[in-house]
Order: structure tokens, then sequence, then C-alpha cells
């Protein structure tokens, strides 16, 4: 006996027992009889700061003097995108889709950034686009942006050419006086209208300056010009965006065999290439999002053949457990052989 | 059209279950999932070098194999997968840290009933006896339950309860006054109130049966996390499905449940594929299926009015950092820290309706469980808060960012205070999750996390004695979170189990 009991007691507990289920059914009866309706709220809130895939409309190009195509746009319909400085959008032409930076800060009327030389042949297509021309996009993604109560006050930016989008816009979103210390180096670079007394350019990644106190470095380009920032600041941990397409000097053709629910299908893969730009080409229906290995949209399954990856084991940006089940994420995966994969 | 004998909606840890356990019985199953990876919360996400968990603390109800009586053992034991997961042994029950009181409680509570009762004397002298008359309390509920289960009709049950006072009274007390009642004093019961932010409903209201059920199941058996995070529990289901011919197709949204004289016909999806299914089991909460995917006529008055009548609990918020040091050299001994102003649960909840107001935290290093969880010389720390409101629908969009990240900083700031542990100059990645981003991941209205509110009248006791079908649509059933046995991973699984079985049980009828 753990309660002091007895058998009146025990009556009168039964009787509260047997109420639960005449209450709770109490409760149903009186309820509202009208159609439930889904909350507004948050799950309106989250559809206007992620709305999916929606039409945009160019308004006007103009390149500047470091050869960076600027393009403003306008949503052809709802609310202008929500995003951090520094992430980007998703565009898509052809079937294939690539992030682009936002090169306005947040609040701005909206304005893509990209080198359309030297990059990513997808970009290529922004360069034929004219005023009143229509692009789809998807925002925001990417994770390339300060994060002020991780990040503190004091933050070093740096950038190659290709990098002077996602600066331009995290300069203009944290201004001089702002709670933000922002010192920008761009590299390669002759000044642009929008750098402030903030910035100074440098010849090169070998002219990049000493870390200040506490900074936190941010870097912005090529992955090449990731690869030097990282080493010239290492072991400091160092926050990159690359804006290349990973590349392999090779150029052998292999067969990826690709299963799926809609079937199978045979893709011509090149030992240089990503797996995702192959298949991508060859117009297989396959998720992507940030195409730097981070959200694992692409994951699928390798069967057989072998691969490389293009992160270095501790980098590895796939999750242990899909690690164990043969998980890869083909955009950072170049093909090795004759390979077959299952999505 | 494709046909399958069942449809499971939503690919979580409720509707794997629920999708292994039909597999398992030769049905041609197929679970439904909108994202283009399976497992819902039960998931994690890269950042840099660290591997973030997504929602799973503990996993409680997974005691030694000798012992299956825990719900989640209970399920992976059925399934043949308890041995294909590397678990990590949870070191400690939890840490117990209040910091706007008097006389503030720093209490380190341990796993095991007797050093449990332990440890609670020696914080709060003469708990130790209600502690044990608690424990075992948890043991006669059980074996009433059990009783209840075997007894047919109303005499019988009758009996069957009288036969059970102690566990006739529990099953009428809060948690307030059932502490009350076994003379707990009130530093004892300030104490083993620790783990209520796991069910989200105030200790005035939250049902003592239940409450005492899950802290039993915690204390007695231990808890444990996979050292490959959830997703190898979601690769291992969904594995499962697909070995025995089921199909787990991503990239799925339903966005219909069609039906034919009072029945489940089939579903459609966003992209206008269409199954035909016997039954179709829903790892989504009731309020989406009755307002966004049963055509109006279809749905029954009584069935509308349940949903109405129905109160959504927490809504989560979750701020993930990976830090540059290593547990040991920041001082991080403990793998779960509940942090609160005071134990005045219901002022508690009141102040978690408000961002100015809410300091509730529930702080988990994943590292004191298992070293590897992150590289050397790093480690992980997961805070987790729920609001008892839509509060964060009300934030205009272009301020979400700023208002979540001060939100953000500021959890790290109580949490460093409660702890004396200086983390904010080591965090390397974070990432943080509103509600707006599980409404958004999941689906969940008003980004609630935990199903429907544990209300007194709502509490899981009264759910189990009345639901006794699901739906008024006939073949229609409801497993996880938004159902019938409520929030947490171990619930989740033996709803979709005993979804799976009603489900069978209707195919068996016919």
């Amino acid at each position: 006996m753990i309660f002091d009991t007895d058998a009146k007691t025990a009556e009168r507990d039964l009787g509260k027992f047997l109420s639960l289920t005449r209450d709770r059914l109490e409760r149903f009866e009186k309820a509202d009889p009208g159609k439930p309706q889904f909350p507004g709220g948050v799950n309106e809130s989250q559809l206007v700061l992620h709305p999916g895939e929606r039409p945009f409309r160019l308004l006007k190009k103009e390149t500047s003097p470091n050869g960076v195509l600027f393009a403003h746009i306008a949503p052809s319909s709802g609310a202008a995108p929500v995003f951090r400085a520094g992430q980007q959008a998703r565009v898509r032409v052809r079937g294939v889709t690539r992030p682009v930076f936002f090169a306005s800060a947040p609040g701005e009327p909206p304005c893509l950034g990209v080198c359309v030389d030297g990059q990513l042949e997808a970009f290529a297509f922004l360069d034929a686009l004219s005023a009143g021309d229509e692009l789809t996009l998807n925002a925001p993604v990417g994770n390339f942006y300060i994060l002020p109560p991780r990040d503190g006050a004091d933050i070093l930016l740096l950038s190659d050419r290709t990098g002077l989008p996602a600066v331009r816009s995290i300069s203009r979103a944290f201004p001089p006086g702002s709670p933000t210390n922002l010192r920008v180096f761009c590299a390669g670079c002759v000044p642009e209208p929008f750098f402030d007394s903030r910035f100074t350019a440098v010849p090169d990644a070998g002219s990049l300056p000493e870390r200040s106190g506490n900074e936190r470095v941010f870097v912005c380009g090529s992955d090449a010009f990731s690869e030097a920032a990282r080493e010239r600041y290492s072991p400091v941990f160092v926050r990159s965006a690359v804006t290349d397409d990973p590349k392999r000097d090779r150029t052998e053709l292999f067969t990826c065999t690709v299963f799926s629910p809609e079937g199978e299908t045979a893709v011509p893969c090149s030992a240089g290439e990503t797996l995702l730009s192959s298949l991508e080409r060859a117009g297989v229906r396959i998720r992507s999002n940030c195409v730097d290995g981070t959200c694992g949209f692409c994951r699928c399954r390798l069967v057989s053949g072998g691969v490389s990856f293009r992160d270095p084991e501790d980098r590895d940006p796939r999750r242990r457990a899909d690690i164990r089940e043969g998980i890869i994420h083909p955009c950072r995966v170049f093909p090795d052989s004759d390979i077959v994969i299952e999505l | 059209m494709k046909h399958y004998d069942a449809v499971v909606i939503g690919s979580g840890v409720g509707g794997l279950a629920a999708g292994a356990v039909l597999a398992k019985n030769g049905l041609n199953v197929a679970v439904l999932e909108k994202n283009h990876c399976p497992g819902g919360v039960a998931n994690s996400f890269r950042r840099g070098r660290f591997e973030f968990e997504i929602s799973l603390h503990e996993l409680c109800g997974f005691g030694p194999p000798e012992n299956p009586v825990g719900s989640s053992r209970r399920v992976l034991d059925a399934l043949g997968l308890s041995d294909r997961i590397e678990w990590a042994r949870v070191p400690e029950a939890y840490r117990l840290i209040t910091f706007a009181e008097d006389s503030p409680i720093d209490a380190v509570m341990p796993f095991g009933t007797r050093a449990f009762a332990d440890a609670l004397e020696s914080y709060a002298p003469g708990s130790r006896g209600p502690a044990e008359k608690a424990f075992a309390l948890a043991g006669e509920i059980r074996r009433a339950l059990s009783d209840l289960g075997r007894a047919s009709g109303p005499e019988e049950k009758r009996a069957c309860l009288l036969s059970h006072p102690d566990f006739l009274r529990a099953a009428g007390l809060s948690v307030d006054e059932g502490l009350r009642q076994l003379g707990m004093p009130e530093r004892g019961a300030d104490i083993m109130k620790g783990y209520w932010a796991y069910l989200f409903t105030d200790c005035s209201e939250l049902s003592f049966l239940h409450y005492l059920n899950m802290v039993n199941s915690y204390i007695e058996l231990g808890s444990v996390i996979p050292k490959n995070r959830s997703l190898e529990l979601t690769n291992a289901f969904a594995g499962y499905i697909r070995e025995r011919g089921g199909d787990v197709l991503t990239d799925s949204e339903v966005t219909r449940i069609m039906c034919e004289g009072g029945a489940v016909r089939g579903v459609r999806t966003r992209s206008g594929a269409e199954y035909a299914a016997d039954g179709v089991v829903c790892n989504i909460s009731p309020l989406s299926v009755y307002s966004l995917l049963l055509e109006e006529g279809d749905v029954t008055a009584f069935d509308r009015k349940k949903t109405n009548a129905r109160e959504l609990s927490g809504r989560g918020f979750c701020v993930y950092l990976g830090l540059d040091r290593s547990a040991r050299e920041l001082g991080l001994e403990n793998y779960s820290y509940f942090i609160y102003p005071d134990m005045d649960t219901a002022s508690q909840y009141r102040s978690a309706g408000s961002t100015a107001t809410n300091l509730i935290q529930n702080t988990v290093c994943q590292n004191a469980a298992d070293e590897e969880a992150s590289p050397p010389g790093t480690c992980i720390l997961t805070m987790t808060t729920l609001f008892s409101s839509d509060v964060w629908g009300g934030v205009a969009p272009e301020d979400y960012h700023a208002e979540k990240d001060a939100f953000a900083a500021r959890m790290i700031s109580v949490f460093e205070k409660a702890t004396g542990i200086s983390i904010s100059h080591h965090i390397e990645e974070m990432e943080v999750a509103a509600p707006q981003t599980f409404a958004r991941y999941i689906g969940s209205p008003e980004g609630a996390i935990y199903g429907y509110k544990a209300a007194s009248w709502d509490s899981i006791l009264a759910r189990k004695l009345m639901d006794g079908k699901d739906s008024d649509i006939r073949g229609l059933y409801f497993a996880g979170g938004f159902g019938m046995n409520l929030n947490g991973y171990s619930s989740a699984m033996s709803s979709g189990m005993d979804a799976a079985e009603r489900l069978l049980g209707r195919r068996d009828a016919r």
C-alpha cells in the first residue's frame, strides 16, 4: 500500500477515473463543429521566409569594373526575398541549378551578382538575359553569413574577384558604424563603387593580411583561393564559400547507371567533373540545393564502382549514418570508373 | 494506379515503425516522405566539422537485453534492429539547476532507482522514503495497466480497478498532488520534477501517472543515444522496410487522402501520383489531416469537433553549437542540463509564452555520452526550449533573423550564468532552429514538436481509455508525436507499432 486508501476513497477514486473518458468526450461534444483550420502565424511566416521556387523578372543588368555582372531583379509576385547577407539564390536554367549570391543587403531592392566568365558555364545564361526576361529563383540557401552570437564583433572578410557579390552584400548589411567591425581585403581586384574605407585591394592570395586579435576569418572565392586562405590562417578556423565547381585534371569518360523510382538510365560522366554536374547535364531528375556538400539534398547510394571525394576525410560533409550505408553526395565526388547509383 | 496494402504518410519515427511492423507482417507497404531524406526530425545535419543531432536527447525505454520491458526495446527487438545500432550509454539522469530563487538547486541525479533515491536524500533530507514509494508505485501502475488490458467487460474492469487502489489514486492526481500525497519534501519534489520539460505540461496539471511512468522508465532502465545520430535509426527502419519489398519514397508529399463510403481508398501526392491503399497511417498531425488532406465532405462532425478541441503542446526552439574545445577543457562534465529559473512549473509554463520571459532550457553535451561525437579538441552542445504559444508567428519576416539570433544569444548567456561554464568565445559552428524551422521541415502546426498538450482532460490515460478508434474514417490511423502515446522517440516507436497492429486487426477482421 503506497497511498493511504480505504474502500471509501477507492470508490471516490474510481468515480474520478471513470470520469476521465466522460470529461474528454464532453470536451469533444462541446467543441467548435466547424472545419478545422490549419494555423497562420508561424506556418505562414515560414512560407514567406522560404517561398520555394518562384518567378522573378530581370529589371536591369550592369557590369562592374571587375567584370561582375549585377542583375537587379524583382519577384513577379509576392514579397521580396528574405535572406542573410552572404546567402545565395538558386537559379534554374536548362535543368541545371546553381546558387548565385545576393549582392544586395537584406531590405534593399534585390540584386544578384556573379562573374560570368571563368566560372560555372551555367552562369553564362545570366549574360544572355535582357531586361524584362523572367528567371526562376529559389532563395535563400547557404551558410556563409555573419552570425553575431557565434562570430563576435570583429570580422576579417576576404575575397577574390568572384567573391565580390557576397562581399558587397555583407559590407552593406553591416555598414561602417554598425556593432560589427569589418575589415575587407579583395585580391586581384580594382576598386569597385561599393568599396568603402574598410576595403583594401591586394594583388593576390599571397598578400593577405595578418589576422588582428580574435577576428573571425571569412573567405569567398574560387576553390584555390579558399584553400590558400585556409593555409594562410591555419590553424584558425576559416569560414569559406567557394564560387566554382570542383574540377579535376582528368578527361576519361565513364558510364553511370542510375536506378530511380522512374527506372534505369545510363549517363555519361567525366572523371574531371562532379557526378552531379554529369547527372544534371544528362537531364536526370536529382535534387540539389547547396552544391557544396553540406545540405545532403543530392544524397544517393553508391551501389558499385569507385569514386574520389573532393573533401579530405576530416571534412567529409556526409552524415555518419549515411557513410555506413554507402551514401554519397554527388556534388562532391568524381567518378573513377563506371559506377552504379540508386536515387 | 499502384496498389499498396498500406500507405504511411510521413517517415518520422512513428511512421517508420508502423511501416516496419506492417512489412514484417507481410503487407506491401509504402512510406511517403515529403523531404529528400527520411526521418523527419529523427535526423542530423552537418555544419563544418560537426554533425548535429536534430532532436534526440536520449532514448528511454531501452534497458539491457535481459530486461526488455521498455517501449523502444520492445519495438526494436521485434524488428531485430536493436543490435544493428551502435549505442552509447548516457552517463547520468540529469543535472538540475535553478538560478532565480533564494536557495538555488544544483543536483546531479544518477540512474538506478536506489542511487536516485540516495542522491535525492542527500539533496533533500526526508526524500528517500517517498522516492522509493514513487518507484514502487510505478511498478504497481505497470501491473494495473497490464491487468486492465486483460479484463473484459465493465464488471471485470471495475473489479480489476478496485483491486488496484494505488493505481486508481495515482490516475486522478497531478504531479504536484501526487508527490505531496507521497509525503515528498518540497525540495525533493522540485528535484524529481526536473524532467517536466520533456512533457511540457506544468506539474499542477500534468498526470502523475504519465510523469511517474516516464521518470521510472529513465531511472530504472537508463537511456542511450545512437553514436551515428538518429539517422542511424531512420536508415535502419527504412532499410528494414525496403528489404521486405516495401517502398520508402522521398520527395513525395501527400496532398490528398482519398475516401469512399467512409473508408480510405488511397492517397495522392503533390506531383499527381496516386496510390491505392486499404489502410493509411498518418505520421503527421490530425490537424493537418482533417484541415488539409481530406475532402471536407469526408470528415465527420465528431472528427471535426475532436480536432478543434485539442491544444498544441510546445513549439520548438533549438540552438546547436559546435565548440572548438573539448568538453573536458571547457568544464562540461554532464550530459543533460535542465536549467530553469525555479520549479514553479505553472509560472514557467506561462513565461514560456513570450520570448521576453522564456528562460527554460534543456541542454545536452553529446560528448559526455560519446567522446567521439565530434573531432578531438571539440564538443557539441545543443540547447532546447519550448514555447507555450505561437509567439514566433508574430515576428515579421524582416525581423526574424535578428530576433532568432538575440534569443539564441540569451539562451547561451543563461547557460553560462547557471553553470559558470564559459562557451561564447569558443563557438565555431552554430545553427538556430525556431518554430518556423520545424514548421517548414516537418509541416507541424505552429512548429509544435511535442504533439498535442497533455492537458488534464487529454492525458495519456484518458486517450488510451477512450481512443478505441483513430478516426470515424475506416482504415485511417495515427502514429507519432500527435498520436495516442504523446511525444518522445520511445512513445513514437510504440505508437507506430500500435497503429500497425490496429490496421492489421481491421484487415484480419475483414
